[in-house]
């Protein structure tokens, strides 16, 4: 039994680390960030991650070998230590700077990210509105005006430009909904009654090569990941990167779309 | 086995089996004789016992391993389509299915199976003219005169195709790298995936003895290919497969399964398992009538309708909308819900005539499929447009809008979309045995205007998409057409009236109120953030 | 080693048996709760007074455990019903499938599958592990682990298990009503769950669920109040503050946690219930129109805000994690070190850190919020203060691994499971760290590395540990001893497919795949995944499964297992100083309390142990 719950216990940081190390390989990861933020968010993740990794290890690896090494048949007495004041104070005082400094390296990052006060002046591109089960997009059309009747709604796909500063607003009709897409390291929530802006800035252009191409159109999985009812598997959009030309020309086409006067369907 | 057991048992060695060591001292640390134990002798058939429920275990464990390495392939119970317990026609006549007399059931599902075939092999019955022409609906990629319908022109298999190689870029990409078995098996496509595996399977055979594969797919071997003798002309052929896929009828029914079943039901009568709560209830195949079609009203809609429904969703409705599906996914799924639709409705139609009493002849059927079918396929001729171009929004004209809007002889709507717009008119209510309750629509369900100030419209809000609505009427619904007085610009008017409903300048749109206060807020704080 | 003096009131009440720190009314005979307690000294009672209405402390602690299998049975079930469908979707569902979907071919429904994880995380926080960690082991340990003769409101304790009877017939019954159970997840987030139209679930059976969780919440509450007034008024003579074990003292934190956070839950259920049956509008904004129908009553005056209900919500809800953790922590804490043979490292730490935790554990719950659109600075706070409530879980978790450094390890299978406690709990607690750090919480999120991480602290954690507390105090409970081969055996198997169950989450959850699907696979770029999901799904059947071996032994040792006397373990606190199993009143002897509860490979005495009664002058 000794040496069986030994393997046991070793194989959880061996597996576990083994886990990790291999997960890229296997598709197993984070997808890669191509938004401004994103490698900031990338770099804190392995901050933790790193501290983490080495907690683990450490722990469980001492665990490991006192279970494995005091475990022994041994008619003696254990050693009889009500504690250590010095060792107390030692795993009292370093983990609590490093999570300290975890905590406030985190800080800016999230200030960037998420406070209002570090919105890009940029006036909002669109409305992204969230419902059951649907994602709609609307965009102010040829007036620049949203709410007006030329007005442009994109089920589904949410076109923005590349290399600028995007601002949309966030609402939901009904329940709650979140926004978001993993590439972009981007989440919200959206909630009914409440407006809420939101940024990212693209300007990364992989392909699935892992090469730069500007001027190809990408796509990215937009997901609700806020329980919105029984359909919210089903609760998918995506957003499209163009270059800035050909985000003037979709939506050249789309205004054009909405002056339609139907002759065109009949064919 | 029994050297596997000594091996588990050596495992727990040193453990505190009550059968071991000096009676009453457990062998680790567990002292049984302290303090006032009673001296109860262990069951003599313990030991025994304990050696069962090591093997039992040892089985258990392997068992599970085991388990956890093979490849479950879990499926679904085959479905048969069913008959319809009753059949609404209009508001005065509803037949039961029960009420018709004995034995038609059985006759009427073999006519539906030969005329639609099954969930599981759905096929479209060919009628003789069609033989004579070569034409085939269930092929709607392929010409008529080739055995196809010709419904997907060139142009849109191109698209296809592109949309095809987004999709499958995971699996291409495999391909390409030679990876076969990195291909992601393919969602809602089993006929794909069996061709896919018979081609692998047949280019993976070693018949050389070489120990590598051989890459030969004889053409007899599979008629779906051409014959390749390389590994490099199969992936060539490999990738055609896929690109140029367009799901038969049995892929789209298992994507219909997947998708669509839970709502709209096994025989797209709009009864799945979710339907009893949603509203608006999920649309009912079987008349044959869809409400947002670009057709005259309860005319069949065309495949474009259909096609623009699944990809647009109906906005706010639990429709929603599909365009996460490839192009070539969401054509097949036209190409089903058409076949539910003429096989509901010819069920329909075949019930009304046995309740006629007519009794149910190989004419009758193919006769009532042939109409329906006609139907279907004159749906292009019934589209709505007009001629001139989107006005713009004058003061006049909207001026003239709220005139026609609020008159009785003309556009009317304020009789149910009330003056302000709210979907609170009188006529939304009608009044049944004294009490007083909301409308219905053709299919029974309870059906609230349209509140116009919520800038929401289900079949799109493109100008031409309201201009459509009021001059089509919906079908289905007690939202009529306006009269055939009304000139195009009087509509033009009305549209851009009922569009101003929800303008955030105009209107008392309250979305809009909510998107225009959303707005403030933002540019405040951008001319906070510059003043500073 | 000194001796502390022993209070000179003990001995005058010894003569008449009774313990002499029983309340007044108890003591003298007089009072409601006196002469019950009386008469349970002297006649034989009914079965019904026995077993079912019983003021018994331990018998109701058993109540609470066997209520707590049979639940966890019910929602490892649920759980089997989850895994099923996200590694096969929409595909015949074994056993249930035909039964319950006969029209779909057996493949569940979309809203079936919300209420299956809906319900599997209520059953399993309100209906297992809290009634498991304080019902059961709360009422069954303390009175026995501080010396008193039962709890301080036997009453109210036999109202506490009761109470929450009504709440387990409410989420049963939920699932047979219109619509189905409650379908809005455990955290019952509006508009969701107050609007009727919103989701099947949301018609009924959310009524249902609040009132099961208000039930629930009566019957949490009446036990801590017992704990609390118990552990505070009436310890034996000697048994100081700083004598109690480990056990008790993070019961007396829970029992504390439960006093502070439980009014708000049961204010806001009830506000929750007002929404939907009175047209309040506590969470509803004006003007939502859901699925076509107005919200029922609310419409334009309701001026409510979802997130209200989110920040009281969390306001019990975090607090109820560390209630589902820190009496795992106490159990675990106490069975090492009976079991290794050596006193607990750093005693001290370790009360003032389960102190910690309780107390920063009033201040976090905006971490469940990040994404929420609270205001981001809000979270910036929430952001440091749940950083450090890591720091006292890692002392413990210092603590625990010093005390294994130099023991005498006996592997038993209650030591098994605490081992395996302190190495889950490590994963657990360490994955936390990502998500209090509030912009790596914006990717993890609501994916699955946030079900992988509370799965290990619940599961790997308080679900290892109550194994170990079974194990450990079996012996006590039913006089016998569970069998040790079969706890072994049940140990390994839970062990392996636990680990291959909830490790992998944590991959699915950095791929970015979101919890709460029904269909992963409905997204192209989680088609992947699917081998992942089957791997889980088939270990956590293995694991569901393998619970068989701990049902079997539980049952046959109560009836056939290994008579063992008052103390199987050597160990050294109060409770293995009376019968196994105990009389009624518990103890048969005057309690005096001489020594620290850890008094293992002392030198003062020959054996390993010394007792806390057993005075060495």
């Amino acid at each position: 039994m000794r040496l069986l719950v030994t393997l046991l216990l070793f194989l959880v940081p061996v597996l576990g680390v083994w886990t990790f190390w291999t997960a890229e390989e296997n598709g197993w990861w984070m997808p890669e960030t191509v938004t401004t933020y994103g490698p900031d968010i990338d770099y804190l993740f392995y901050l933790i991650l790193w501290m983490v990794a080495f907690f683990f290890i450490l722990t469980e690896g001492l665990l490991v070998w006192f279970v494995f090494k005091y475990s022994k048949k041994d008619d003696t007495k254990g050693v009889y230590s009500h504690g250590n004041h010095k060792l107390e104070l030692l795993w009292t005082v370093v983990p609590g700077i490093l999570l300290l400094v975890i905590a406030f390296s985190q800080m800016e990052t999230w200030a960037d990210i998420k406070y209002r006060g570090n919105l890009p002046k940029t006036p909002p591109i669109a409305h992204v509105w969230a419902s059951q089960f649907d994602w709609r997009v609307q965009y102010p059309g040829a007036d620049g005006e949203f709410g007006t009747w030329d007005d442009v709604e994109s089920p589904h796909l949410f076109v923005v430009p590349s290399d600028e500063d995007v601002v949309f607003i966030l609402h939901s009709r009904d329940v709650l909904h979140s926004f978001f897409v993993p590439a972009f390291r981007l989440k919200q929530d959206a909630v009914p009654g409440m407006a809420i802006p939101v940024w990212f800035n693209v300007d990364k252009a992989i392909d699935e090569e892992g090469a730069e191409d500007k001027e190809a159109i990408r796509l990215y999985d937009l997901i609700c990941t806020e329980l919105c009812g029984w359909g919210h598997y089903k609760m998918a959009g995506r957003v499209e990167v163009r270059s800035r030309e050909k985000f003037d020309e979709w939506m050249a086409e789309q205004e054009a779309n909405v002056m339609s006067n139907g002759k065109e369907d009949q064919s | 086995m029994g050297g596997s057991y000594f091996f588990f048992r050596s495992l727990f060695d040193g453990s505190c089996d009550p059968t071991d060591g000096p009676s009453g001292q457990w062998s680790d640390g567990v002292d049984t004789s302290a303090l006032g134990a009673s001296n109860d002798r262990p069951n003599p058939d313990l030991a025994s016992l304990m050696r069962r429920i090591h093997i039992a275990s040892l089985f258990a464990l392997s068992g599970l391993a085991l388990l956890s390495s093979c490849d479950i392939q879990a499926q679904a119970k085959e479905r048969s389509y069913g008959l319809a317990e009753e059949y609404r026609f209009d508001k005065s006549n509803t037949i039961f299915l029960e009420d018709l007399p004995e034995g038609t059931d059985a006759p009427l599902m073999g006519a539906l199976e030969m005329l639609c075939g099954t969930p599981a092999e759905p096929q479209l019955m060919l009628l003789e003219d069609w033989v004579d022409e070569g034409y085939d609906p269930n092929f709607p990629e392929y010409p008529v005169g080739d055995m196809g319908s010709g419904e997907i022109s060139e142009d849109e298999m191109a698209l296809i195709e592109e949309d095809n190689m987004r999709v499958f870029a995971v699996q291409l990409e495999a391909i390409a790298e030679g990876d076969y078995a990195g291909v992601v098996p393919f969602r809602g496509a089993p006929v794909l995936q069996a061709k896919w595996d018979d081609f692998l399977a047949d280019a993976l055979e070693d018949e050389d003895g070489d120990g590598a594969p051989d890459f030969v797919v004889e053409e007899d071997d599979s008629p779906n290919y051409v014959a390749v003798d390389s590994e490099e002309l199969f992936r060539e052929e490999a990738a055609m497969l896929l690109i140029g896929w367009y799901p038969r009828l049995v892929d789209s029914a298992d994507l219909y399964r997947l998708e669509c079943m839970h709502c709209h039901g096994n025989e797209g009568a709009g009864d799945g398992s979710t339907a009893p709560f949603l509203h608006p209830a999920p649309r009912n195949y079987q008349p044959g009538w869809f409400k947002w079609a670009a057709v005259e009203n309860k005319a069949k809609p065309r495949r474009v309708d259909l096609y623009n429904i699944l990809s647009e969703g109906a906005y706010t409705s639990a429709m929603p909308n599909f365009k996460r599906f490839s192009r070539a996914q969401l054509h097949g799924l036209v190409d089903y819900v058409r076949l539910l639709s003429i096989r509901g409705e010819t069920e329909r139609m075949l019930v009304l005539e046995l309740d006629g009493g007519a009794s149910l002849t190989p004419a009758l059927i193919s006769e009532t499929y042939s109409d329906i079918w006609e139907q279907w396929n004159n749906a292009d001729e019934r589209v709505v447009h007009c001629e001139g171009d989107v006005p713009e929004p004058t003061a006049e004209l909207l001026a003239r809008g709220r005139e026609l809007y609020m008159d009785a002889n003309g556009g009317n709507c304020y009789s149910c979309h009330g003056d302000l717009g709210l979907g609170d008119g009188a006529s939304a209510w009608e009044e049944v045995d004294g009490v007083s309750q909301r409308i219905v629509d053709d299919w029974g369900e309870e059906i609230i205007p349209r509140n116009l100030t919520s800038g929401i419209y289900r079949g799109g809000r493109r100008p031409i998409d309201i201009y459509r609505r009021i001059s089509i009427g919906i079908t289905g619904t007690p939202m009529p057409a306006v009269p055939d007085t009304l000139t195009e610009e009087d509509r033009w008017a009305i549209v851009h009236y009922v569009l101003s409903l929800s303008d955030v300048h105009d209107g008392v749109g309250l979305d809009s109120m909510r998107m225009r206060a959303a707005h403030a807020d933002h540019s405040d704080e951008d001319h906070d953030s510059e003043g500073h | 080693m000194s001796v502390p003096p022993i209070p000179s009131e003990g001995s005058a009440a010894a003569s008449e048996g009774l313990n002499p720190r029983a309340p007044e009314g108890q003591r003298k005979g007089l009072g409601a709760e006196g002469s019950v307690y009386i008469e349970h000294d002297h006649h034989e009672l009914s079965f019904i007074k026995k077993y079912i209405f019983s003021v018994d402390h331990k018998m109701i602690g058993l109540q609470f455990m066997f209520t707590g299998l049979v639940m966890l049975g019910l929602g490892g079930a649920l759980a089997m019903a989850i895994r099923w469908q996200l590694a096969w979707p929409w595909t015949e569902v074994p056993v249930i499938g035909e039964l319950l979907f006969p029209a779909t071919g057996g493949a569940m429904s979309p809203e079936f599958y919300t209420m299956l994880f809906t319900m599997h995380g209520t059953i399993m926080i309100f209906f297992v592990i809290i009634p498991m960690l304080t019902g059961a082991f709360g009422n069954f340990l303390i009175p026995l682990m501080i010396g008193a003769p039962d709890m301080a409101f036997p009453r109210l304790n036999m109202i506490g298990y009761w109470a929450m009877v009504p709440g387990l017939f409410f989420a049963i019954a939920s699932f047979f009503v219109e619509g189905g159970a409650a379908a809005a997840g455990w955290t019952a987030y509006p508009p969701l769950s107050t609007i009727k139209s919103a989701a099947p679930g949301s018609m009924s059976g959310q009524t249902y669920w609040l009132l099961a969780l208000t039930f629930s919440g009566i019957s949490s509450m009446a036990g801590a109040v017992n704990y609390a007034t118990t552990v505070v008024k009436m310890r034996a003579p000697g048994m100081t503050l700083m004598r109690m074990p480990l056990t008790i003292w993070s019961l007396f934190i829970a029992a504390l946690l439960q006093l502070f956070a439980l009014p708000v839950l049961t204010a806001v259920s009830i506000e929750q219930i007002l929404d939907r049956v009175a047209g309040t509008g506590f969470f509803t904004p004006t003007n939502l129109v859901v699925n076509q129908l107005n919200a029922e009553g609310a419409g334009e005056a309701a001026g409510g805000q979802p997130l209200l209900w989110q920040h009281l919500f969390w306001f019990y809800s975090h607090p109820a994690v560390y209630i589902m953790v820190v009496p795992a922590m106490g159990m675990a804490s106490d069975i090492l070190s009976v079991h290794a043979r050596k006193p607990i490292f750093g005693y001290k730490p370790m009360a003032y850190s389960m102190m910690a935790i309780a107390g920063l554990g009033f201040i976090v719950w905006g971490h469940h919020m990040f994404a929420s659109g609270m205001n981001p600075a809000l979270g910036m706070t929430f952001m440091v203060s749940t950083i450090m409530i890591a720091l006292p879980s890692a002392i413990k978790v210092f603590n625990w691994l010093g005390t294994l450094w130099g023991a005498r390890i006996k592997l038993t299978s209650a030591m098994l499971n605490a081992i395996a406690f302190v190495a889950l709990f490590i994963i657990g607690g360490l994955s936390g760290i990502w998500m209090a750090a509030t912009p790596v919480d914006i990717y993890i999120h609501d994916t699955y590395i946030i079900v992988a991480h509370f799965h290990y602290v619940v599961f790997g954690g308080t679900m290892f540990a109550i194994w170990a507390g079974i194990y450990h105090w079996f012996p006590k409970m039913f006089g016998r001893i569970m069998n040790e081969r079969l706890g072994q055996i049940h140990f390994v198997g839970s062990f392996i497919f636990a680990n291959c169950t909830f490790y992998m989450m944590h991959q699915i959850g950095l791929a970015g795949l979101m919890r709460r699907t029904a269909d992963p696979y409905a997204y192209e770029v989680y088609a992947h995944l699917q081998p992942l999901n089957e791997f889980i799904s088939i270990s956590a059947f293995c694991l569901f499964f393998w619970q068989g071996f701990f049902v079997f032994n539980f049952f046959w040792s109560i009836f056939k297992g290994q008579r063992v006397g008052r103390n199987p373990w050597k160990a050294t606190t109060l409770e293995w100083d009376a019968p196994s199993p105990p009389g009624h009143g518990n103890f048969d002897r005057e309690l005096k309390v001489y020594h620290g509860p850890y008094e293992y490979a002392s030198p003062l005495v020959d054996e390993d142990y010394l007792q806390q009664t057993r005075s060495v002058n």
